[in-house]
């Protein structure tokens, strides 16, 4: 790993030698800002939605690319790596170098493609107060080669950080996210560099302006997404303690559904969502007789018919919910059947909406391995023989081997 | 839902119409004066630009932005002021209305003819304001056609997107006061408040796009476009998330009320007298969504309780189940406190505590009688609160409104 930052190091070194005569900078003091700016944005990274993640350092580095050229880019690209807040983070001082170099190559090599499609860097067209002809092909084209070199070089560090081969490591960096990002910022960067070139201060203020709002509307969201989720945790928990025998049951099926949807390589959002859906997919009990809920006894048919409404009432109360649409059907269903013998539809096999099928995995295992009033807690062994056996009549067959699959790799095979 | 900026008592529908008529009538008038001082105005652009401008007007009025009351609202002010500096006020106004009427078309299929009436107001009110920016013309135009060629021209162009971006919101809650019975100023603020950073945004982007025009071309308005369209959708993204909350909040209200039938739809009926009884009370807004909070939770401590003589332990115990939530930390006094009979106790908490007292009254006694209990019983601080819920109460019982 070492070896390969230094190897990063070197190379930048050499190739900011080797191209410095060619592409020469004019405006310094221009440079010099933007440097700045990158400093003290620094990567401060957030995620946007549909944008995804976003390093602001990277639209000031592309407007130094196309308003002075590769060299420039490679300044401001390095000075946007040596933050201080990477410094206060305490990282190691040669991971924030190696980090600084490979933005440079990468900046560098933007600046290359940008210049060899024809285009001349806005410092030089501002002086001709020309308006620009070719499209914004350049601009694309350059983004795209930045992308390339800085993902591939950041790729090869992780994955020798880590351990982990080079296509875990592409799926974990979530590439694609990156790259529309880079495209975004890139079309931010170009605005940028056109203020710069026309000498606007002001434009330049009121460009950075719609960013802070940004930053500050995503901050909250991202604030109010979190205590969402752990706002529905603490009401359900409460919700719940009525139960004693229930106590916790949701929060549990919440955890193996995540457990289980990971591992099922479902999108970030299902897995979300099936959090959501495990913690709520059983508040219609309430209304349930504690007394029915906590028999010792066999049910008789009208307290059978009374728990049988549960996921009924439960997506009831939530179909006012917009936002949790999707968590309705999922707990309208999941007591269904694969073979249609379940409750309250007798929807059959591929009928029963695909994360239906994953919570009703989740909670028959928290069902069977927790004690009940009725009978005790299953060992794992006998909770997952039983699992298999239902598995294709009762529940999902896949979904049961995956959950299988997460409770062999946790060490006590147990709750997760 | 529980909007702020209902007014229980619906005024007559008199003055909010001829305030509406009035600001079409100025705004519409202010545009022609300007067309008649400068004609050149009226010479017609080039017709992929315009149609390029009609275009883009689709595009942002499809970009509509849900506020947490309910309402859609789009905002076109980056749009706008392009238009108004590329293709002149006249054109930009009828580009507006083509691009409005467009869209009625686009959606006409599956929306009721109450909502396309509203949506054929909006249409109207948009061009009425795109046209009283005109105004701007008169001190910019021919300049700004190529675009804000100095830092002098974007100054004024920031000035004419705070007439616009201010004028817009004025004009929603006057058409809004239509609709709703709502006061204008009221919904002015209501309005204002969320829609700042959106029209922040737009204004702003709108400056830039103008500045880097000389050099960039018409590149510079589509990158702006793009750039704020992705803004926009981040903050409705938020804004859902936020309507969820307080929807979320409702709903699990609602499911700790399963065990207690009696207590049925109980936490919602406080919750919107609650919110009611603050705005008589002139509370902040932010003092006004902890209420609300309060007002949907406050029973959460009877969890499991059913049939139990709970007293005043459920306050305790909901305050506790509430401070544990990070978000809603300052929520849990209102709720321990609700039942405090104190003379001192804090307004937020007597509110929720007389409303739901009122609510439980209710089950037994008319409205009228109700108020006068809890009047007779009140002391301090929770009379003045009961004196508030009784205004509220009779201003709902004149009009005629059936609840509370």
């Amino acid at each position: 790993m070492k070896a390969y930052v230094f190897a990063v190091i070197l190379l930048t070194a050499v190739a900011a030698t080797v191209i410095a005569d060619q592409y020469p900078v004019y405006d310094w003091r221009g440079v010099a800002l933007l440097a700045l700016l990158g400093a003290l944005l620094g990567n401060m990274a957030f995620e946007l939605p549909v944008a995804g993640d976003v390093s602001l350092g990277f639209a000031v580095t592309f407007a130094a690319i196309v308003y002075a050229g590769p060299v420039a880019g490679a300044i401001v690209g390095a000075a946007g790596a040596v933050s201080w807040g990477q410094v206060r983070e305490g990282r190691h001082p040669l991971l924030i170098i190696g980090n600084a170099a490979q933005l440079a190559l990468s900046a560098m090599a933007a600046g290359i493609a940008y210049l060899s499609l024809g285009a001349a860097p806005l410092q030089a067209i501002a002086a001709l107060q020309r308006n620009l002809n070719e499209a914004l092909i350049a601009p694309l084209f350059a983004t795209a080669c930045f992308f390339v070199v800085n993902a591939t070089l950041v790729t090869i560090g992780v994955a020798l950080n880590t351990g982990k081969g080079v296509l875990d490591t592409l799926r974990l960096l979530r590439l694609s996210s990156y790259g529309m990002s880079l495209l975004v910022l890139a079309l931010l960067g170009y605005v940028l560099a056109s203020l710069l070139a026309l000498g606007s201060w002001l434009g330049a203020a009121l460009l950075v302006l719609p960013l802070a709002v940004a930053r500050r509307t995503f901050l909250v969201y991202l604030e109010l997404s979190q205590a969402y989720t752990a706002t529905v945790r603490s009401l359900v928990a409460a919700i719940e303690a009525k139960d004693p025998y229930t106590r916790g049951h949701s929060e549990r099926v919440a955890a193996y559904s995540r457990a289980i949807a990971e591992r099922s390589g479902l999108s970030r959002a299902s897995v979300d969502l099936l959090e959501r859906a495990g913690l709520l997919h059983d508040i219609g009990k309430i209304g349930i007789e504690i007394g029915t809920l906590t028999s010792p006894n066999r049910l008789s048919a009208d307290e059978f018919r009374a728990i049988r409404t549960h996921p009924v009432i439960g997506s009831d109360l939530l179909s006012s919910v917009e936002f949790l649409s999707d968590v309705v059907a999922i707990i309208r269903y999941h007591h269904e059947r694969i073979d249609g013998t379940g409750y309250p539809d007798g929807l059959v096999g591929a009928h029963i909406p695909q994360l239906a099928r994953l919570l009703a995995v989740a909670d028959a295992y928290d069902a069977m391995t927790s004690n009940r009033a009725y009978r005790q807690a299953m060992s794992p062994n006998e909770a997952e023989a039983e699992l298999l056996r239902v598995s294709g009549a009762q529940l999902d067959g896949f979904y049961v081997d995956r959950l299988l699959e997460v409770l062999h790799e946790t060490p006590e095979g147990q709750r997760a | 839902m529980i909007r702020a900026d209902r007014n229980p008592a619906k005024t007559s529908l008199l003055v909010p119409t001829a305030n509406a008529l009035a600001v079409l009538v100025v705004s519409f008038g202010v545009g022609g004066f300007t067309v008649a001082l400068r004609p050149e105005l009226l010479k017609a652009p080039d017709g992929f630009q315009f149609g390029a401008v009609v275009l883009a007007f689709l595009i942002s009025r499809l970009l509509a932005v849900r506020l947490p009351q309910g309402d859609e609202v789009s905002v076109s002010v980056l749009v706008g002021l392009c238009a108004l500096a590329v293709v002149g006020a006249p054109w930009a106004v009828l580009a507006f209305a083509g691009a409005g009427l467009l869209e009625l078309v686009l959606r006409s299929s599956r929306t009721a003819s109450a909502t396309r009436l509203d949506r054929g107001l909006q249409v109207l009110r948009g061009a009425a304001v795109l046209s009283s920016s005109a105004l701007w013309q008169l001190l910019l135009w021919p300049d700004l056609q190529h675009g804000a060629t100095s830092d002098w021209l974007t100054l004024a162009v920031l000035a004419a997107g705070l007439y616009y971006a201010v004028s817009d919101v004025w004009s929603l809650a006057v058409f809004r006061a239509l609709s709703l019975g709502a006061r204008a100023t009221t919904s002015f603020l209501s309005f204002g408040r969320p829609l700042l950073p959106i029209y922040t945004v737009q204004v702003a982007m709108s400056a830039v796009a103008l500045r880097v025009f000389p050099i960039l071309g018409a590149r510079a308005f589509l990158i702006a476009f793009l750039l704020t369209a992705i803004l926009q959708n981040s903050f409705n993204l938020y804004l859902r998330i936020r309507r969820a909350y307080s929807e979320t909040i409702g709903a699990l209200a609602r499911a700790a009320e399963l065990d207690r039938p009696e207590d049925a739809g109980h936490a919602q009926r406080v919750a919107e007298l609650a919110v009611a009884v603050g705005r008589r009370l002139r509370l902040s807004s932010n003092d006004l969504e902890r209420i609300g909070f309060a007002a949907l939770l406050h029973d959460i401590g009877k969890i499991g309780q059913a049939g139990n003589a709970v007293g005043s332990l459920h306050a305790a115990r909901g305050a506790e189940i509430v401070a544990d939530i990070p978000f809603l930390s300052e929520v849990a006094p209102l709720i321990r406190e609700h039942h405090s009979e104190a003379a001192d106790i804090p307004v937020l908490s007597a509110v929720v505590g007389v409303c739901s007292e009122y609510d439980r009254l209710r089950r037994t006694h008319s409205p009228i009688a109700a108020v006068e209990l809890l009047r007779a019983g009140a002391q301090g601080r929770r009379r003045d609160v009961a004196e508030a819920l009784a205004h509220v109460v009779f201003e709902a019982s004149e009009s005629g409104d059936q609840r509370p």
